[in-house]
């Protein structure tokens, strides 16, 4: 892959930072998130059913 | 193209904006537009917001009713509340976080671009809505921001228009929220490690969690409200089995990290203003990544210091009260490092400067006050009165919105590529520095002597104070209007046109780009080193 200077010496650039693998796990995370989001709306209202 | 190049004159072969007025605002992906309109619309509800609260102070500018219904007085308190939480100060801080994350992290534009899109287009219809309540038969929602049942619940109609509203608030919170952790964990450039991050990009990527864990749980409660409300359930209603007190436990289980949300980003804006104007890099950058998580970790843990009065098991009050005066730790090694910033640094006093130096001295008023309420014994004569009115004011107007400010000042030349009117700047500055004062200070003596919170009319002792109070409230409304006045001359008419950097002691990534930055910036990412970092001391 690709090298990059920096001020530590050159800097190997991997697949890993390639753009297209970024948004990818972009996506992912995305994902990730937005279940547990959902997923502790559930649990406080149903905590509200259960509970009564 | 070698991935080594990294330089502006590269980004600036393809600074196409998209030409019509729909394709550029309604459809657009662009970060920095969406960011735009982000700000412009929490400018608008500030001042929607502003207007309610003009409305109330004008009614206890003296005692006994003059100006409005008691009816639509609670209304107003509730409007606008409800206006400046949700649609003035966290979008206000979306848009800084959509203008300056990428920027600042090395990356393109935000992880997921036509989301972005939708969280900012849902806004504009919750408030909407929100507002379309008060012509309704019934008006708008006037049980307080806190919509505590059963109080709540004796509305009208018009109340589901405000759950929904809720929900689209927080449907529009959490799908940014979503973006700004995606960005942050993946777009950063590489080499930009996480504890090279400027302290702005941290205290949102935790910001960004709490909301995350937290708006959803207030989804649930007002979907509980609207259910009791409109389909029998009993989920706060005592008559059916319900428990009003358990509202008020997921209400502040939402409640107390909210008003973190609301604070924490401004703690990052004022933690990349004072190392610049003091040029000396941030005192303890570490110490404030951490202090802002454990704020964040401890903000969970202690929602029950709002409800000392309900008549909790003491354990329990102690707990709430231990807990809460913990958050004064990392709160005061915040101030301490910001203060240790400026120490022996070559300050000069630009407008962002004098709002970020506002912000520590009055934003610490608040926090004191804080630390009063948060002794049980003393809250059960505090609770309720003027004294906490004063108390979240100090830290959410000259907090918050003073933060925002500076904010604003900081990067509005890097925008705008023009430099705003420093001498308007300072007028701005002062005049909202003093009459802040003079609006929420008397409401600690209020409070102290017992008036009450959310109340159109008072007794005739709490005159004079009310006075100075409302004439404050007055002076400071008005002179938002020279901010607004400094923005329209630095977009339009300023011809002092603003270099990349800015600032002399600015460090940062997004500092090395042109200003105006072109429109798709670090399409290359950019080279990591010490020099462009805002917190590492520069190699002599
Ligand atoms: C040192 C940190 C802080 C402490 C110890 C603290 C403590 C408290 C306590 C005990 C109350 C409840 C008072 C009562 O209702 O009787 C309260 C209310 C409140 N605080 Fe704080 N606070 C702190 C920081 C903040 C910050 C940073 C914000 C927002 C930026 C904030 C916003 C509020 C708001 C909005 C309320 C009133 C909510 C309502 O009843 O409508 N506080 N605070
Ligand atoms: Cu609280």
């Amino acid at each position: 892959m690709l090298k990059r200077r920096t001020e530590s010496g050159p800097m190997e650039l991997t697949e890993h930072d390639d753009i297209r693998n970024r948004r990818k796990r972009a996506v992912k995370t995305a994902w990730a998130l937005a279940i547990v989001a959902i997923m502790i709306f559930v649990a406080f209202i149903l905590s509200g059913v259960l509970g009564t | 193209m070698s991935i080594e190049s990294h330089d502006i004159a590269h980004d600036d072969h393809h600074d196409h904006k998209p030409s019509g007025f729909l394709d550029r605002w309604l459809y657009t992906t662009n970060h920095k537009d969406i960011g735009t309109l982000y700000l412009v619309f929490s400018l608008l509800m500030f001042f929607i917001g502003g207007s309610m609260a003009m409305v109330i102070r004008a009614e206890l500018f003296m005692p006994g009713l003059q100006l409005v219904e008691p009816e639509f007085f609670n209304q107003m308190t509730t409007m606008h509340a409800l206006i400046m939480v949700f649609g003035a100060v966290m979008p206000a801080w979306v848009g800084f976080a959509n203008w300056m994350i990428p920027m600042m992290i090395g990356a393109p534009d935000m992880a997921l671009p036509r989301m972005n899109n939708w969280s900012f287009w849902i806004l504009p219809f919750a408030f909407t809505m929100l507002l379309s309540t008060l012509f309704m038969d019934s008006g708008g929602p006037a049980a307080g921001w806190t919509l505590y049942p059963p109080l709540s619940l004796q509305g009208g109609q018009s109340f589901a228009f405000v759950v929904f509203a809720v929900h689209m608030m927080g449907i529009s919170s959490i799908m940014g929220s979503i973006n700004v952790i995606a960005t942050i964990l993946n777009m950063r450039a590489p080499g930009m490690t996480l504890l090279k991050m400027p302290l702005f990009v941290w205290t949102w990527l935790i910001t960004a969690f709490l909301l995350i864990a937290v708006m959803p749980v207030l989804a649930g409660a007002v979907t509980m409200l609207l259910t009791d409300h409109f389909f029998g359930t009993s989920f706060f209603n005592a008559a059916g089995g319900g428990d009003p007190v358990m509202f008020q436990h997921i209400f502040w289980f939402f409640g107390h990290p909210e008003v973190y949300i609301m604070i924490l980003p401004a703690f990052g804006v004022v933690s990349e203003i004072i190392p610049t104007f003091s040029r000396k890099p941030l005192f303890g950058y570490t110490a404030m990544v951490y202090a802002t998580a454990s704020i964040a970790f401890l903000s969970f843990i202690v929602w029950a210091h709002h409800m000392f009065t309900v008549g909790m098991p003491l354990t329990g009050e102690l707990f709430f009260m231990y807990a809460t005066m913990l958050i004064a730790v990392p709160t005061g090694v915040k101030v301490f490092n910001w203060v240790s910033t400026m120490w022996q640094g070559s300050m000069t006093f630009e407008t962002p400067m004098l709002f970020a130096i506002g912000f520590v001295v009055l934003f610490t008023i608040g926090g004191l006050s804080g630390l009063m309420l948060a002794m049980a014994a003393a809250d059960l004569q505090y609770h309720d009165t003027y004294f906490v009115v004063a108390h979240f004011h100090y830290v959410l107007v000259p907090g918050s919105v003073f933060a925002l400010m500076a904010g604003a000042y900081y990067w509005l030349p890097k925008w705008t590529g023009h430099m705003y009117s420093e001498k308007w700047g300072k007028i701005h500055f002062w005049v909202s520095a003093i009459s802040v004062n003079i609006l929420f200070f008397p409401q600690h003596y209020l409070g102290l002597a017992g008036m009450p919170r959310r109340i159109p009319d008072y007794s005739t002792q709490f005159a004079d104070f009310n006075m100075i109070s409302s004439i404050g409230g007055f002076i400071f409304g008005a002179s938002q209007l020279i901010f607004v006045g400094v923005i329209v001359h630095c977009v339009y008419k300023s011809r002092q046109v603003a270099t990349g950097r800015v600032w002399e002691g600015a460090k940062g990534l997004e500092w090395t780009l042109s200003s105006p930055p072109p429109y798709h910036s670090f399409n290359t990412p950019p080279v990591i080193d010490s020099t462009t970092i805002a917190h590492v001391e520069e190699a002599h």
